[in-house]
């Protein structure tokens, strides 16, 4: 590390920031610039070879072990002087109190050592305090610490040294009054006398001040008082303000402040003298105006996690490294969030969760010896009530069956009417499109009757009733005119270009005019099938082998998705069909059902001109009513439909079960859930077919003991899903984490593809802030959030993320090289925003502020 | 059509099935009203869920039985056939099973010899459900079963299969997805059936149903209730945290199982005492090879494995050299190179590898005081390379990495064939790829040709301190 060091003294080439850079014992670094990025070069990167987020999880341990051996004896006055020491152990005591065989004793304790840890902070915070350390994030500060004093155990590595340059630390800043300073000095063993500079700096206000000591005061004497409602009240002021600080200043003001350094890799730090005053500009920037986008930022009622961090931090600076396990103060009952722990009623921890109980929540009269589990982690739950299953969900609401005879018979004839036509096997009639109909139906008409050549377009949305209304003129038109047509029915979807095209038609005809198979077959030719097929359909005259005196019979062609015949090959069949239909070489009709308005658009010019231009245009209900018109069909049946539809109008009882049923109909249409399922299924779709089928089920539930309709019914949905966010909730903690990483990083670090490497390095770095967080660092929490999974498993994630379509390949991945490289370096895309996740699914506290924490 | 009366499926048809799928009643009896002939059979059918949530199991439980029942009964009936996509490469194959399974269901005679396109499908099961004439309430369910990740499928496909069933009337499809896009079959409505994924409860219930045999010292229902608890337990640790998957849950609690009952054998606890033997075996709780069985494999093997699987181990040192520049050159920008491998001042590489000078990039923590991070540069995956490019760095390099070997054969050593041979040997392994027209081949050794190396940061910082050198000291972010 030295010689590192007498290198880059050596260079001397101006570069400010290699003074920062080098953690060394010498006074060059009490000179260093105040500012952010001046140090953000880091000790750390120096020492050791590791990426950060490695190091900060590697150090956890390092930390526990250093304090688990300092902690191991009981507490020593020598070891209670410094400031550091006194937040040592009454830190570990609580970690030893969470085994409840003993919490009364050590709290009390604890208890003890935390009055005299408050003296000594407040000597601390007499000092004035400098806005300084209002710019650095907390998190960042903690980071920092741990890290430093990771590196110092790594080159030392012994646990007392820690301890030792902890002590000497607390008594620093007790000089020096400057934290910031003070933290900085950290990584440099804290032996240099700092020079104070409180003077130059506004001193922070007394309002803003007087809380922390309060606040800290409390919290430590025993949790008699609810802190976090104090510091609440306290803080509407400047309080709030103070806190806001640090990421006011550290977001805006380093992009859009006057220094005009480029965030470049070699040059991410300015001058030494320039970059401090653009920081104190900055500083008074965030302290004036930055205060109040700060508060917006936050709601008025913050949250609690994140005033406990913040405060911590406050005194976290005078406290070492020991931020993080502080908050196990403020451990609160999980069940009625109060963190008091009295004689009888004390605060008891699971040995499973770590989560926290008081006594009376959890009904625990006396403190077992040795391991309780709460309820929780017990699974009683499981134990006592082994799950029925789900109770079956037909109950029988009501059973007063009318007085009709022979009601079974009428309720399941109408039963049977109604699902067929609900679930689409019986056509209903069509409502409000009469002059379409006769359009259609004329000019159809005029093919059969006449032998007139003809084209049509029926233009109209899905589920208005196109192919409802061609096939019931087909059928109309078959009664009156049997044996005087044929239908050739295609489908775009299907005949998916001319030649098959081709020889469905010629297939379809040959059936319809018993030409012989072989003939079929053998045509295999297409342009065989062409001239055979033309050879049919013109007229007779023209061809001279045909038999004198022979009328052809006319064709009806429903053309069905027309728009994607018009994407065929040079619309060779649409030629020769409207060709053929305007030339009159032969009777045939040809309609054309598709949604594309613009369907006439795509024709080429030769097409185009053969066309009629002749088109219907079918519209949805335009009103409500309307709407309840045509829908009604799916629930009941008009008089006059009676024997079409095949019911027994004779059977006893027909009109008095009809009469009762239309009058269930009619209650059943005023009430306002009813309303509400129509209007939605309107005002979103007005597809006529979407309610129908929500009307299966509750039809199909019917039964002569319960038979009142009930719609919407609560049981399952038949609905297609909104979104394919459905998918969030099936997916585990680690999924979800792996994702919100993925979706982070689109934000965060401003890339629109992630791959997985990039997702688990977030991931890991999330977490590992997480832990240093959390109060059970070190000690990995059974169902906690705070275990980070491995890369085998994490990668195990990724692939159910991939498989169920929450990340897209960004690139096309063909067999070639991008799909040699292994899952780290393959890039994909999330299908889900940052902010989609929240909305979805539930998430736990944890995953909530990843995804709302930027 | 017009004499048949509504009727429900047999009541003990939905209780058998739900026995054997626990937790499922409500969707049993949707799909049962849904696809039963005189009930209210549907054209098209979409069931749709993440995986393991039974919806094929269900689907063709359910269909058996019906067929079954249908057969007792009076003429109405139902058959049907079930199209795995999985099991079909191209979207020709799926038409030609499909037919032949179709055939196959209704004892065709003659089953067609081939089916190209979804035109002559629809052509060939006419021909079976259409022109043949069926009894009145005849129903055939056709079940595409994970139709969503068929191979090679033209993007007309799942349209045209959902017109399959207004073509021909008697004819049901069915369709097993995923997730499905919103109006993905471009018709007017098509009813969905989700299956939702298991609840903590369900998962335990349906665990429950299967309980190991009992402990030697404990009876049956002790063994059944530490089970339940157990599984419970499980779910909590492993399968809400990490794999929330029915068939992994259950391969952990069985993994687990033993582990978990050993104080129970041992006679240290008692069977009641679950807190106890949870706090006993909390460490295997965290056990994260448990749900990746791969993992498991390797560490039961000896201790000969690791080294196996070792590169640094498996290499010889002139290919692990070659791979590290390798490396260097894959994730490092080309204009950097003179400062770190120039020699040029003071005869002493000014290497200065990310560390000093980047800050603001490496890693996590530390850039996220920038509002946009950048992303460090290992994590973006390798960059193609020439190879000349590697030669200069394993040249630069070697000097100081291999002193011992390049005392031995001076600069010229560089250049000898045993480098040659370590460059084809890696490719050969894939540890370094060609890139671009590696088809077109050439000389492996072209110096001009370019190459990325296949090997990520674990491994190669693994091989570089195999070798006294920590990599990361010669990146540049």
């Amino acid at each position: 590390m030295s010689g590192r060091k007498n290198t880059t003294q050596g260079r001397k080439r101006a570069r400010v920031q290699d003074e920062d850079d080098s953690p060394s014992l010498t006074p060059a670094v009490t000179k260093r610039p105040r500012l952010n990025d001046a140090d953000s070069g880091s000790p750390l990167g120096d020492i050791s070879p590791n990426p950060p987020s490695l190091i900060s999880t590697a150090i956890n341990g390092a930390l526990n072990l250093g304090r688990r051996i300092v902690s191991g004896g009981p507490p020593t006055p020598e070891k209670q002087k410094p400031n550091g020491d006194l937040w040592e152990i009454p830190d570990s005591e609580d970690e030893r109190s969470k085994k409840p065989a003993q919490p009364k004793k050590t709290n009390s304790t604890a208890k003890k050592l935390q009055k005299l840890a408050a003296k000594d902070r407040d000597d601390i915070y007499d000092v004035p305090d400098s806005g300084d350390e209002l710019g650095t994030t907390p998190k960042l500060q903690r980071q920092r610490k741990t890290t430093a004093a990771a590196s110092e155990s790594k080159a030392k590595s012994s646990a007392k040294e820690i301890e030792s340059s902890r002590g000497r630390r607390g008594r620093a800043a007790k000089e020096a009054a400057d934290e910031t300073q003070e933290e900085r000095e950290e990584p440099t063993a804290a032996d240099t006398p700092t020079k104070p500079r409180s003077a130059k700096r506004p001193p922070r206000p007394a309002a803003a001040k007087e809380p922390v000591e309060q606040d800290s005061g409390n919290e430590v004497k025993g949790k008699s008082l609810p802190p976090r409602f104090r510091r609440r009240k306290n803080s509407e002021g400047e309080w709030v303000v103070a806190e806001q600080k640090p990421k006011g200043i550290l977001t805006p003001v380093g992009k859009n402040g006057d220094r005009a350094r480029k965030n470049v890799a070699f040059n991410s730090v300015s001058g030494g003298k320039k970059g401090k005053g653009s920081f104190e500009e900055a500083l008074s920037k965030a302290s004036g105006s930055a205060s109040k986008p700060a508060r917006g930022r936050k709601p008025a009622a913050p949250k609690q996690v994140e005033v406990e961090v913040e405060a911590e931090d406050e005194d976290g600076s005078s406290a070492g490294e020991e931020g993080s396990e502080e908050e196990e103060d403020d451990e609160v009952c999980v069940v009625c969030s109060k963190p008091d722990s009295k004689r009888g009623n004390e605060i008891v921890f699971c040995d499973n969760c770590d989560s926290a109980y008081h006594q009376k929540c959890c009904g625990l009269a006396v403190i077992p010896k040795g391991d309780w589990i709460c309820q929780n982690c017990s699974q009683d739950e499981v134990a006592s009530a082994p799950t029925q299953g789900k109770a079956a969900t037909v109950v029988a609401q009501e059973t007063q069956k009318p007085d009709v005879p022979n009601f079974e018979q009428h309720l399941r004839a109408m039963q049977r009417v109604l699902l067929d036509r609900c679930s689409g096997r019986r056509r209903i009639k069509l409502i409000g499109q009469d002059d379409a109909y006769d359009k259609v139906y004329q000019l159809v008409e005029q093919t059969v009757v006449a032998g007139e050549g003809n084209s049509m377009m029926v233009i109209g949305a899905r589920g208005c009733g196109k192919t409802t209304l061609v096939e019931s003129i087909v059928s109309d038109l078959s009664e009156q005119h049997k044996d005087q047509f044929h239908v050739v029915r295609l489908n775009g979807f299907i005949h998916t270009d001319d030649k098959l095209a081709l020889r469905e038609i010629w297939r379809q005809l040959g059936k319809e005019m018993e030409v012989e198979d072989d003939l079929i077959n053998k045509t295999n030719n297409y342009a065989d099938t062409m001239a055979s097929l033309l050879a049919l359909l013109s007229h007779p005259s023209e061809i001279a082998e045909a038999h004198e005196g022979v009328t052809s019979k006319s064709v009806i062609f429903l053309i069905d998705e027309f728009d994607l015949f018009a994407t065929h090959a040079r619309q060779t069949l649409l030629y020769n069909l409207f060709d053929i239909a305007q030339a009159r070489k032969a009777p045939i009709a040809v309609l054309g059902l598709t949604t594309r308005i613009d369907v006439v658009e795509s024709l080429e010019k030769r097409v185009k001109s053969r066309f009629s231009h002749r088109y219907v245009y079918l519209s949805l209900p335009k009103s409500l009513p309307a709407y309840w018109d045509v829908c009604k069909q799916g629930l009941s049946i008009d008089d006059e439909d009676m024997a079409k539809e095949g019911i027994d109008v004779s059977l006893e009882g027909h009109s008095k079960f009809w009469k009762w049923w239309n009058g269930k109909l009619e209650t059943l249409s005023k009430t306002s859930g009813f309303q509400d399922h129509l209007e939605s299924h309107f005002y979103s779709t007005k597809s006529v077919p979407a309610f129908l089928s929500s009307c299966i089920l509750p039809i199909s539930s019917l039964s002569p003991t319960s038979p009142t309709l009930q719609i919407p019914s609560a049981g399952v949905s038949l609905s297609p899903p909104d979104s394919k966010l459905h998918v969030l909730e099936a997916l585990s903690d680690l999924d979800l984490s792996m994702l919100i990483a993925a979706a982070r990083l689109d934000i965060v670090a401003h890339t629109d593809t992630v791959n997985f490497a990039m997702a688990y390095d977030e991931y890991t770095s999330l977490m590992s802030r997480q832990r240093v967080q959390s109060a059970t660092s070190g000690m990995v929490a059974l169902g906690g959030g705070a275990r980070v999974w491995g890369r085998g498993i994490a990668s195990m994630a990724w692939e159910r993320l991939v498989t169920l379509g929450m990340l897209i390949p960004a690139a096309t991945v063909g067999r070639g090289a991008a799909s040699q490289s292994g899952l780290d370096a393959k890039m994909w895309k999330t299908d889900v925003a940052l902010e989609e996740i929240p909305a979805a699914v539930k998430l736990n506290a944890v995953l909530g502020r990843w995804c709302k924490e930027i | 059509m017009s004499s048949s009366l509504f009727q429900l499926p047999d009541e003990l048809l939905f209780s058998t099935l739900a026995q054997t799928f626990p937790c499922r009643d409500a969707q049993i009896r949707t799909l049962g009203t849904l696809l039963h002939p005189s009930a209210a059979p549907c054209q098209n059918l979409v069931i749709y869920g993440t995986d393991a949530t039974g919806k094929s199991a269900i689907t063709s439980a359910l269909l058996a039985k019906l067929e079954n029942e249908e057969l007792n009964d009076d003429g109405t009936g139902l058959k049907y056939a079930i199209v795995n996509s999985v099991e079909c490469i191209t979207s020709r194959h799926l038409f030609e099973s499909a037919v032949a399974k179709v055939a196959t269901a209704l004892q065709w005679g003659h089953p067609p010899s081939k089916c190209e396109t979804i035109s002559q499908l629809t052509v060939e099961l006419s021909k079976m459900l259409k022109y043949t004439p069926r009894p009145d309430g005849f129903r055939f369910v056709l079940v595409f079963d994970g139709i969503d990740r068929q191979r090679e499928a033209p993007p007309t496909l799942l349209p045209a299969l959902a017109r399959l069933s207004e073509i021909i009337p008697c004819l049901t499809s069915t369709f097993i997805v995923t997730s499905p896009p919103a109006n993905f079959l471009r018709t007017s409505f098509v009813p969905h059936l989700h299956f939702p994924n298991y609840t903590k409860p369900e998962f335990v219930a349906i665990l429950a149903t299967s309980p190991p045999p009992p402990l030697p010292n404990t009876t049956a229902q002790e063994t059944t209730d530490l089970w339940a608890r157990f599984a419970a337990a499980v779910h909590d640790a492993l399968a809400r945290a990490a794999s929330r998957t029915l068939p992994s849950m259950q391969d952990a609690c069985s993994a687990l199982w033993p582990r978990f009952t050993a104080p129970i054998l041992a006679g240290t606890h008692a069977p009641r005492e679950f807190s106890k033997l949870l706090v006993a075996s909390r460490i295997h709780f965290q056990d994260e090879r448990l749900l990746d069985p791969s993992l498991l494999t390797t560490t039961t093997t000896t201790s000969l494995t690791p080294s196996l699987t070792d590169l640094a181990s498996l290499l010889p040192t002139t290919a692990r050299l070659l791979l590290l520049s390798a490396y260097l050159a894959s994730h490092n920008a080309t204009r950097y190179d003179l400062t770190l491998f120039s020699t040029h001042h003071h005869g002493r590489r000014r290497r200065r590898g990310g560390l000093s000078v980047t800050g603001v990039a490496r890693g996590g923590h530390r850039a996220q005081r920038t509002k946009h991070r950048k992303i460090a540069r290992k994590l973006l995956g390798a960059h193609a390379f020439v190879l000349e490019r590697m030669m200069a760095i394993f040249t630069a390099v070697r000097g100081e990495w291999d002193a011992a070997s390049f005392e031995r054969d001076g600069d010229a050593g560089a250049d000898v064939a045993d480098v040659g041979m370590a460059v084809a040997t890696l490719a050969s392994l894939r540890l370094l790829v060609r890139v671009g027209g590696q088809t077109a081949g050439g000389d492996p050794l072209d110096r001009g040709g370019k190459w990325r190396v296949n090997v990520g940061w674990e491994v190669v910082r693994g091989l570089g301190r195999s070798m006294g050198v920590e990599i990361e000291e010669w990146l540049i972010e």
